[in-house]
């Protein structure tokens, strides 16, 4: 039995406590992936944000190293992905982004801001209120979307203004929310990028399925992916998918509702077992965590042998690969019913 | 092909294997190959985490079914893995599947159809390794769930117990090595009717006259010379890289689907046409009608309206219950587009036909669409594809017959094979004879290819 892997990456480790600290100071906005803190406030506030583009090595699930950009809090290491900003509708953003690399670098959300290039050693500032409550995906969009493809990306949650735990003003409510970043890693397009050359869309095939970095082994013992609740305590699945594949992310257990597109709402009300992501998409769902439909007899007839552990997969079923084998060390995720 | 060059494929020939299921042994030996000989430079501790994950349905398991109840149905399915299929251009495409208590086979595997508020038992008797069934879409408990690193591989035999909750349309499939035993052919068809049966898509839902359940496939044959457990041990097998080359709805493509009369439909005016999709691919699909559809149903959840369209894309597993009621007689195209799940590029297609036959009713149709008016796509702005002029694609075009007239006999369609016309027959010819060039035994495979007509017209019949 594997015990819960430790993720080896140094540049993962001290960008993990750097992020921490720096939200500990309150300087920041950020929060982590996964399982999302946040304490309603009042008021809107200002946040000042210092991001770094920078470059490094990541390790894959198989203990490949693979050549990453990304947007990091800190000088010198990467985070992959960037990270999550958590704000709230009212609040202003101040999002400093300094390029630390040697060619021309941004920082854009689709309809809400664009840096432009930012050329090497520059740092740009960039002052915007925070968009309409929603998931947003942030990326580099010089190249797009090749340098998101290699790390430059990350999420953006804008939390309603009424101080509430529902995705949107009106909505339903939630007991925890949970964010998932989805990358698809191409190891030879991340070798030729390290030696400064370019690629076309036709010749990417990914070889790693990240879920907010991790894939397989690392992510299913990773205990801020892992959606834990009790029955009815519906949890809210912010998906962001920053690769380029067309992902299929299937829930076992319970169907899900899908309640946002693209942090508009969903043309039409749909309750589904698979969800299509195609790439540079975000999609809310509300995992209902009812009790499991189709389980006989009823669960009040089980003693401690029942489970309610279930997997939620891609079920692009190429996905679930790392290095092109070791099923199912891709993009997966578990989920668990307490009782 | 890679696929005719491996002698024994579906092995499952891991060192340590006990016949008894017994796998530590073949657990270690996977990680031991790993990190010597297909380490390639990878942090050894890492790789063997990772493939004491990829083996962690192990050792597989025979266990009883917990709170077994006396079943309403119960399915039997048998594992096998020499299954043949003989497509339209004279390929035998290899595949793997499950197989009924009648010995029946197919693609996809036999049909599981169960009524609201049954308990249902499903089989299995896995064979050549260890295999499960999860059936997608339905939510049992984890044991009985199908997925071995939430619970157990088979070893030799399971019985899945669940009670049927919602109708709708489902499928099940093997969770062992996934990527590939899926891609091989390990998923059939799960309908879940209402208690009334067949005919009505839902309690209080919409009625039906006919019904389809379509099922979209995309093969790469290469994969068929891939053993059981590949990749398990860390070698790169390829298993992230799908580059079909067969596309298919149901066991038919090219021009066969067209009018097999399992797959095609000839009804009425006024009549009601099902028609349930599924994805049983791992690249999205685009399903086109040239008539408007209206898409009542998904993934076993009936929507609160009705949408019209022409138009769907489905990513990998999802499922859509379509409904065409046509008022016009005449012939609807169905398309079935399987796009590369990151370029979007049409990578090939089969169609189907929908062949309406009888008087014009008037228009507007009374209750049609149900639910009224409405978008034009479940997806309108989510449609990533965009619809317009489809790349000419790698695979073979099927050959459009000829547009005939529909054979209306007193008041009852005879839906009958009919001969192929000249045209068809001689496009035929030329095809065949355009393969058998391109092959270097060019005469036995032509001889091979001939043959296959009267096979054709055998497979063609009406169970």
């Amino acid at each position: 039995m594997p015990a819960a892997t430790e993720f080896v990456g140094a540049a993962r480790g001290t960008t993990r406590r750097s992020f921490i600290k720096l939200s500990a100071a309150g300087a920041a906005a950020f929060a982590s992936y996964g399982l999302v803190a946040w304490a309603p406030r009042a008021e809107g506030s200002q946040y000042t944000i210092d991001l770094f583009i920078t470059e490094g090595d990541a390790m894959m699930v198989d203990g490949k190293r693979v050549y990453v950009r990304t947007f990091s809090p800190v000088e010198g290491n990467v985070s992959l992905p960037g990270p999550l900003m958590l704000v709230a509708e009212r609040d202003q953003l101040h999002i400093s982004i300094t390029n630390t690399l040697s060619a021309p670098h941004g920082f854009a959300i689709a309809g809400v801001v664009d840096s432009g290039p930012i050329e090497p050693g520059q740092t740009k500032v960039l002052k915007f209120a925070a968009p309409p409550a929603g998931t947003y995906l942030y990326q580099d969009p010089v190249a797009a979307p090749f340098n998101r493809l290699l790390g430059l990306h990350g999420a953006l949650v804008t939390m309603p203004a009424d101080g509430t735990n529902t995705p949107y003003a009106g909505g339903p409510r939630f007991t925890r929310q949970y964010v998932w970043v989805t990358e698809n890693i191409d190891s030879v397009w991340c070798e030729v990028a390290r030696r400064g050359g370019t690629t076309t869309l036709d010749e990417i095939v990914p070889d790693y399925f990240l879920i907010n970095g991790r894939s397989g082994v690392d992510s299913v013992h990773d205990e801020s992916i892992t959606i834990h609740g009790k029955l009815h305590e519906p949890a809210l699945v912010r998906i962001v998918n920053a690769g380029v594949a067309t992902h299929a992310m299937h829930f076992h257990g319970n169907h899900v509702d899908v309640l946002r597109h693209n942090a508009k709402p969903a043309p039409h009300k749909m309750r589904k077992d698979t969800i299509m992501m195609p790439g540079g998409w975000t999609k809310d769902a509300l995992l209902p965590f009812k009790p499991p439909p189709d389980i006989w007899p009823p669960i009040e007839q089980w003693g401690d042998e029942l489970t309610l552990s279930y997997p939620m997969h891609c079920h692009a079923e190429m996905s679930q690969t790392a290095g092109g084998g070791l099923y199912p060390n891709g993009l997966l995720a578990h989920w668990e019913i307490e009782r | 092909m890679a696929a005719e060059t491996s002698p024994t494929p579906y092995v499952c020939d891991l060192a340590g294997w006990g016949a008894d299921g017994s796998s530590g042994a073949a657990q270690e030996a996977a990680i031991e190959t790993a990190t010597t000989v297909n380490a390639g430079g990878r942090d050894p501790e890492k790789l063997a985490a990772a493939v004491a994950f990829a083996t962690e349905g192990w050792p597989q398991e025979s266990p009883d079914t917990p709170h077994r109840s006396r079943p309403d149905v119960t399915f039997y399915r048998e594992i096998y893995g020499n299954g043949k299929l003989r497509l339209y251009d004279g390929t035998e495409l290899r595949h793997w599947g499950f197989e009924d208590e009648n010995k029946r086979r197919g693609i996809p595997s036999p049909l599981i159809r169960v009524r609201e508020g049954q308990i249902v038992h499903t089989e299995l008797k896995s064979k050549k390794g260890p295999h499960t069934i999860h059936h997608h879409g339905i939510e049992p408990d984890s044991h009985n769930d199908g997925v071995g690193h939430t619970s157990f591989d088979v070893n030799t035999r399971y019985t899945y117990q669940w009670r049927a909750a919602d109708a709708g349309t489902y499928f099940y499939h093997c969770h062992v090595n996934t990527t590939l035993h899926v891609q091989l052919g390990l998923f059939g068809g799960l309908i879940v009717d209402p208690e009334t049966g067949p005919g009505t898509l839902w309690k209080g839902g919409p009625v039906y006259d006919h019904e389809r359940f379509w099922v979209g496939s995309a093969w790469d044959p290469t994969w068929a010379g891939l053993d059981h457990h590949a990749g398990v041990d860390g070698a790169d097998v390829g298993l992230n890289r799908l580059n079909p080359r067969y596309f298919l709805i149901n066991d038919k493509g090219g021009p066969e689907s067209l009018e097999d009369p399992d797959i095609a439909v000839r009804a009425k005016t006024g009549e009601t046409i099902l028609m349930r999709l599924l994805n049983a691919n791992y690249h999205p699909q685009r399903w086109t009608w040239d008539a408007d559809v209206d898409c009542v149903c998904s993934d076993g959840r009936p929507f609160d309206e009705a949408y019209a369209l022409r138009e769907l894309t489905m990513a990998p597993a999802e499922r859509y219950d379509m409904l065409l009621r046509p008022r016009k007689p005449g012939v609807v195209r169905v398309k079935v587009e399987t796009l590369h799940w990151i370029t979007g590029k049409v990578l090939g297609s089969a169609e189907t036909l929908i062949t309406v036959t009888g008087q014009a009713l008037p228009d507007p149709p009374p209750s049609n669409p149900p639910g009224g008016g409405a978008p034009a796509n479940p997806y309108p702005s989510s449609n990533p594809y965009p619809s317009s002029p489809a790349p000419p694609a790698a695979a073979p075009a099927p050959a459009r017959p000829a547009p005939r007239k529909p054979v209306v006999k007193g008041k009852k369609v005879v839906s009958k094979k009919r001969k192929p016309s000249l045209r068809e027959r001689l496009r035929r010819r030329k095809r065949l004879k355009a393969k058998a060039k391109l092959r270097k035994g060019a005469k036995g495979r032509s001889k091979a290819a001939k043959k296959k007509k009267p096979a054709a017209k055998r497979s063609a019949r009406k169970r």
